[in-house]
C-alpha cells in the first residue's frame, strides 16, 4: 500500500504578462505557469516527499536544504523579473491542486492587479550600512571636547580617580558614538527615501548572520523608479565616500524582486 | 550610465537572499500551512535571521521609532508581542535541548 509520491504546486511569483520561462527552465523541474483572470502564476511541480506539511517541517530544520531551495526560489523569480514585473511570494507557498491555486488568484485578483500596477517600472534596492565602531570612535573623539577634557584629567589623576574618570569617558564615548550612528543612519535613509517611491526599514541582522566584522546599523529597502536607479546608486556612492573616514560602509544590492513592497493592502498588514 | 551594478546574486551574501526569501515576499496562505518561525529545532542561523533579537534597540539605534511614517504604534505593539512570543519559544526550545 505504498502511496505514490504525489505532486504539489510551488508558487514563485505572479505576473500580469505572460512570463518568459525559457531562461529559468533549467533551474527546476516542470516549471510552467497557470493563467487566471489576467494573472499568471509561475509555478513548478514539487514532490510531497519534500514539501508536504510534515516533510517540509523536517526539511526546514536543515540549513543546507533551505539554502539550496531559497536560492532556487530567488533565481527563478529574478529570471522572470528580467522580462516582466513580478509579485514575489514567500518561500514555500504551496498548493495541492491547480484549482486551489486558481481559487486563490481569483480571491485576490483585485489586490494582485493593483500591486502589479504599483510595481510597474520600479525596482527594489537594498541598502545596508555597517559601522566599524572603533574607527568611528577614533573619528569622533576629536569632535568631543568633553571627552578630550576627561582624557587630560585621567592623565593627571590618582589611579583611583582615574578609574572612575575612565568609566565616565567610556560612557560619554558610547553616547557620542550612538548619537552619530543615529544621525548618519537617519540622514542617509532620508536621502535615499527622497529618491525612491517607497522605503522600508528592516531588522538589523546580527554578526552571526551577516558574517561581517562590522555592526549593521541600518537595514533598509527601497522601491526605486527604474529611471532613477542610477541617481540612487550615485547617492549611495556619495555617502559612502563622505562617511568613509567615520568607519561607515554602505552595501547596496539590487535589483531585487520587490519582496519588501508587496504586502497586501487589506488585512493584517493594515495599520493606522 | 556606464555604471554596472553587479547583480544581486553575485553582489550579496546568502544572508541577503535568505532574509528576503524567508521573511519577506507576499504572504497568502497556500494549502500547506507552515510558519517558518514555527519550526522546532530550526537552525540557529535561520532563527537569528528571522527571529533576531532587536539588535537596533540593543545598540541604541532608535531614530526611526520617532518617525510616524515608518512606525505606527500598532506595528510596534505587534512586533513587541511577536518578540515576547519568540523569546518564550526560544526558551522552551533551549530547555528542551538541555
Amino acid at each position: 500500500m505504498e502511496a505514490a509520491d504525489k505532486n504539489l504546486i510551488y508558487l514563485y511569483c505572479v505576473t500580469g504578462k505572460a512570463p518568459k520561462l525559457k531562461e529559468v527552465e533549467n533551474l527546476v523541474d516542470e516549471l510552467y505557469f497557470v493563467y487566471q483572470l489576467g494573472l499568471y502564476a509561475v509555478v513548478s511541480k514539487v514532490k510531497e516527499s519534500e514539501f508536504s506539511e510534515e516533510n517540509l517541517k523536517k526539511n526546514l530544520a536543515d540549513l543546507e536544504w533551505i539554502k539550496a531551495k531559497a536560492i532556487i526560489h530567488e533565481k527563478v523569480i529574478e529570471g522572470i523579473m528580467k522580462n516582466t514585473c513580478v509579485i514575489p511570494f514567500k518561500f514555500a507557498t504551496i498548493f495541492d491542486t491547480e484549482d486551489n491555486l486558481k481559487a486563490m488568484l481569483e480571491e485576490h485578483v483585485q489586490d494582485l492587479k493593483e500591486k502589479l500596477k504599483n510595481l510597474e517600472g520600479k525596482e527594489e534596492w537594498g541598502v545596508k550600512i555597517y559601522c566599524d565602531i572603533e574607527r568611528l570612535k577614533a573619528a569622533v573623539i576629536h569632535e568631543e571636547s568633553g571627552i578630550l577634557k576627561i582624557e587630560k584629567e585621567i592623565n593627571s589623576s590618582s589611579s583611583g580617580k582615574a578609574y572612575f574618570l575612565k568609566k565616565k569617558k567610556e560612557e560619554l564615548m558610547k553616547e557620542a558614538v550612538n548619537k552619530r550612528i543615529n544621525e548618519y543612519g537617519q540622514e542617509s535613509f532620508e536621502l535615499f527615501k527622497m529618491l525612491s517611491c517607497e522605503a522600508r526599514i528592516n531588522k538589523l541582522l546580527p554578526k552571526e548572520v551577516t558574517e561581517k566584522e562590522d555592526d549593521m546599523v541600518l537595514n533598509s529597502a527601497f522601491l526605486v523608479d527604474k529611471d532613477k536607479v542610477s541617481e540612487f546608486i550615485h547617492a549611495v556612492d556619495d555617502l559612502k565616500t563622505r562617511y568613509n573616514d567615520k568607519g561607515l560602509n554602505f552595501d547596496c544590492t539590487g535589483p531585487w524582486p520587490p519582496y519588501n513592497f508587496c504586502n497586501l493592502s487589506k488585512g493584517k498588514e493594515q495599520s493606522g | 550610465m556606464a555604471e554596472q551594478m553587479a547583480h544581486a546574486i553575485q553582489a550579496t551574501n546568502l544572508a541577503d537572499i535568505l532574509e528576503r526569501v524567508l521573511d519577506k515576499g507576499i504572504v497568502i496562505a497556500g494549502d500547506i500551512k507552515i510558519q517558518i518561525a514555527d519550526i522546532d529545532l530550526l537552525n540557529i542561523k535561520i532563527r537569528l535571521l528571522i527571529a533576531s533579537v532587536d539588535k537596533a534597540m540593543e545598540m541604541g539605534i532608535n531614530w526611526w521609532q520617532q518617525d510616524s511614517y515608518l512606525s505606527t504604534k500598532a506595528r510596534e505593539t505587534e512586533i513587541e508581542k511577536e518578540n515576547v512570543e519568540l523569546r518564550e519559544r526560544i526558551e522552551r526550545l533551549e530547555a528542551k535541548i538541555k
